[in-house]
């Protein structure tokens, strides 16, 4: 039999896909608290969830949700987010590295933002090591999409970190 | 691209997706053909900055206060009882008392004197031997008393064990009903702190179907 878990062992699970999705789409500024606020809703209402088939699936869901919620009316907001974010490379560079080393990731990362976020979304869910299947099943669409998927965002990424 | 190796393939083989007989037949083709060794490496420059730049940031630590609210969870789970002991629009009004046979003894644990009560066996069809701690002169027990007693109770549990609920319900044309709910435990699991039960579950209730739940609780120390 497959192990089982409980309700806060499953939520313990899920956060580390949850927060990519969140800081695919928001930075890293905000992608704490939206998983933060998403597991308050996940605990509030465990007794409607906790046989939920596919928690992971529904929680991506939410999240999606808190973040238009708490963006509709602050599309200003949004843009200046967005380019704070750019510009916001905290975490990105250890103490040792080269001047080389950090223009090429502050490059890849300028061209990361400028791919969609599902795009941002996808490629963060895969390179963390999530298999098709299991991004399949988050995402709910089909493992052939999750393939396609990837090969397009993966040269949208390479396009865009090449330009200039 | 030519060969029968297309973008996707060639990605899925990047990601260990594909099967050994797949993998071996892009290997062959990498070797082969320099078209598709020139995307191979293309895709693999891309992913290789991405792994390095977006890696470390992509494996978060929890944050203390979301700890703590999941960890929160862990000290109020006798409301996963509640969902199993949902039964639809009907209010809830009182617990009668629990039994059990087998080796559960739950009934002992409560203040009260079980009794054989016939008529109730007949209608759920339960086991001759059920004991049951519906007694009209026994006091009421509260919902939180009978759901903290089951998770008191759920490290004992072996497959195979009955234990029964009844409740007292108001039904949505105010008429009230006693409702048995047989429990089984047909499978179960523990590990270091958990224990994991699934149960089926019967009710008389009419047209109510036989459902199966999963419960897992951690151990309390």
């Amino acid at each position: 039999m497959n192990e089982r878990f409980t309700y806060s062992e499953k939520l313990e699970q899920i956060y580390p896909n949850l927060y990519r999705v969140a800081r695919s789409r928001k930075g890293a500024n905000d992608a704490d608290d939206l998983v933060h606020d998403t597991m308050i809703y996940l605990v509030k209402n465990k007794a409607k969830y906790e046989f939920h088939e596919n928690i992971q699936a529904f929680a991506i869901w939410k999240l999606k949700n808190i973040i238009i919620d708490r963006y509709r009316a602050e599309s200003k907001k949004i843009d200046m987010i967005a380019d704070k974010d750019i510009s916001n490379d905290e975490g990105l560079f250890s103490d040792e590295e080269t001047e080389e080393q950090k223009i090429r990731k502050l490059t890849f990362n300028a061209g990361m933002k400028k791919i969609s976020e599902d795009c941002q979304e996808i490629l963060n869910l895969q390179i963390a090591g999530n298999s098709y299947e299991a991004i399949s099943s988050m995402l709910t669409i089909e493992v052939g999409t999750v393939g396609s998927r990837l090969v397009r965002c993966t040269e949208s990424l390479k396009e865009a970190v090449n330009a200039k | 691209m030519p060969n029968s190796i297309n973008k996707e393939k060639l990605f899925a083989y990047i990601c260990n997706e594909l099967d050994p007989k797949e993998a071996n037949e892009v290997e062959l083709a990498l070797k082969s053909d320099p078209q598709l060794k020139l995307q191979y490496d293309e895709f693999m420059d891309i992913r290789n900055l991405h792994a390095e730049v977006m890696t470390p940031t992509l494996n978060p630590v929890m944050p203390e206060k979301t700890k703590n609210l999941i960890q929160s969870i862990n000290k109020s789970q006798s409301k996963s009882w509640y969902q199993l002991l949902n039964l639809g629009p009907i209010a809830i009004i009182g617990w009668l008392g629990f039994a059990s046979v087998g080796t559960m003894q739950v009934a002992s644990l409560i203040d009260t004197s079980p009794e054989v009560n016939s008529s109730m066996l007949a209608e759920v069809g339960l086991e001759n031997n059920m004991r049951s701690a519906s007694n009209k002169d026994a006091p009421k027990i509260s919902d939180d008393k009978v759901l903290t007693l089951l998770d008191e109770e759920i490290s004992s549990f072996t497959v195979g064990d009955v234990f029964v609920i009844k409740k007292l319900l108001e039904t949505s044309d105010n008429l009230y009903k006693n409702v048995v709910m047989t429990f089984t435990v047909i499978d179960m699991t523990r590990s270091n702190d958990k224990t994991c039960v699934d149960f089926e579950i019967k009710t008389n209730i009419a047209k109510s179907e036989t459902f199966k739940r999963e419960v897992c609780i951690k151990d309390s120390n």
